[in-house]
């Protein structure tokens, strides 16, 4: 089937004018008031809201003579609209017959990171030409949906390959922040053999459950819902500690003694940092007495690795 | 791993009844978004509401995860299941479709509370009595 969209760009209270006005003459039998889609854009590489753009669209079908009708009226609704309200010309587009489904996976191919590690997204898994081109590098098999480390940042590659150069065979490691669980499964393939996975989003503590299962590392990997564990439960330290989440929230971290649960010659990574902020994790890093042993960037975004000062 | 948005899509969809089929296929495939993922998520959450109208807002990230969060049905939803009519009136001022009570005003606007920019009960009562009237179903005592 084909489809026309729609779309037009306006502000806060336009798109409501234009999305009863989409409702009102394309939603389907039984289903009013289901047409229009409202999209608010104009986000910055850290996510805030600097300059919003409202698009409000609509899929119109082809079923039978109807579309061009359909069509024809919401133009002229939207003509009055503007005669009231300024709004700029609708984009008007027709859209080939696709697979919906599957069409967003188009996004998604197997993914070198590293030297070594390879995200390999779930439904190419079992795919012999997929598999032959990952040959020699380590998969991490991940199903990307709500949870967040799909490996499509920049952040959550410049953190593994930071593990790639700290996890040591037969090291524990902590995974603060887990997500999808992304970290921690490349952790267990780089030989990690105990690794504690905390996020504070139940939906992030079950997708983590989920790709270890994919990846067959359930026996390695231990999720739950929380952020920082007590030192009680390893009061030697874990000697790889790494929090991928946002430079404000590894600060906290750190002030809630995130330092602490280092082992005493274990190495801190910490990603999810945009340039800008750097400076402010720098300093927490001084403030509890831990040094910088490296530094990686990728575009807006930083990755770093600390070490105990006292540790050689 | 940090949160970082790139856009917030909002769709109003039949309860339990999402499928990848537009206005959701193209709507969150452009931005990557696992659309089935989606879906399964949606008719999860609200499989027991069915015959309702369910908006959801789904807030997108930068590396094409998503979380949504559900609103309450629209006003009008509500209102013409109340009146018991299939749609409004399209010529509010003079053709009437169908009556509603204000016990029934004052149903929705206690359900739709949280999503109205309303300081109490009575200003809510007012925007749903409001709506009503646009849509031709008069308010009875």
């Amino acid at each position: 089937m084909k489809w026309t969209e729609i779309s037009v760009e306006c502000d806060g209270e336009g798109a409501e004018a234009v999305a009863e006005l989409f409702n009102r003459f394309n939603s389907r039998p039984g289903e009013a008031d289901t047409a229009a889609v409202i999209e608010v854009g104009g986000y910055d590489p850290v996510g805030e809201l600097v300059d919003p753009v409202i698009t409000v669209r609509t899929y119109v079908a082809a079923n039978g003579d109807d579309r061009a009708e359909v069509v024809q009226q919401i133009r002229e609704g939207l003509w009055f609209l503007s005669r009231i309200y300024p709004l700029p010309e609708p984009l008007i587009r027709d859209l080939e017959e696709q697979d919906w489904a599957n069409a967003w996976k188009a996004s998604y191919a197997p993914l070198p990171v590293g030297e070594r590690l390879i995200i390999v997204p779930a439904w190419l898994a079992d795919d012999e030409a997929v598999l032959e081109a990952a040959r020699g590098r380590l998969p991490v098999i991940l199903d990307p949906g709500m949870a967040f480390g799909t490996g499509l940042h920049p952040s959550t590659r410049l953190c593994m390959a930071a593990l790639e150069r700290a996890v040591q065979p037969g090291d524990a490691v902590l995974d603060v922040g887990c997500g999808s669980g992304v970290l921690s499964i490349a952790a267990g393939r780089l030989g990690a053999v105990s690794i504690l996975a905390t996020d504070i989003d139940p939906i992030a503590v079950e997708a983590t459950v989920e790709n270890c299962q994919r990846n067959g590392l359930t026996h390695l990997v231990q999720a739950r819902a929380g952020s920082l564990p007590s030192l009680d439960e390893r009061p030697q330290g874990w000697p790889v500690v790494v929090a991928n989440i946002l430079a404000e929230v590894i600060v906290l971290l750190l002030d809630e003694g995130m330092a602490d649960l280092l082992a005493a010659d274990g190495v801190l990574i910490m990603s999810g940092i945009i340039e800008p902020r750097a400076d402010d994790v720098l300093a927490a890093l001084q403030r509890h007495d831990l040094r910088l042993v490296e530094r990686v960037e990728e575009g807006d975004w930083v990755a770093l690795a600390a070490r105990r000062n006292q540790s050689s | 791993m940090a949160k970082k948005v790139l856009a917030i899509v909002k769709l109003q969809l039949p309860a339990g009844k999402a499928n990848p089929a537009p206005p959701v296929g193209p709507a969150l495939g452009q931005h990557g978004v696992n659309i089935m993922g989606f879906c399964k998520e949606y008719n999860a959450k609200t499989a027991n509401m069915a015959g309702s109208i369910i908006p959801v807002e789904i807030i997108i990230y930068q590396d094409k995860s998503f979380t949504l969060a559900l609103k309450t049905p629209p006003a009008t939803d509500l209102l013409k299941k109340a009146a018991r009519v299939p749609k409004g009136s399209a010529v509010a001022n003079r053709d009437k479709v169908g009556k509603v009570t204000r016990a029934d005003i004052r149903s929705i606007a206690e359900q739709k509370m949280v999503d109205l920019n309303a300081i109490d009960l009575d200003g809510a009562m007012r925007m749903i009595e409001g709506t009503a009237r646009s849509m031709g179903i008069t308010v009875v005592d």
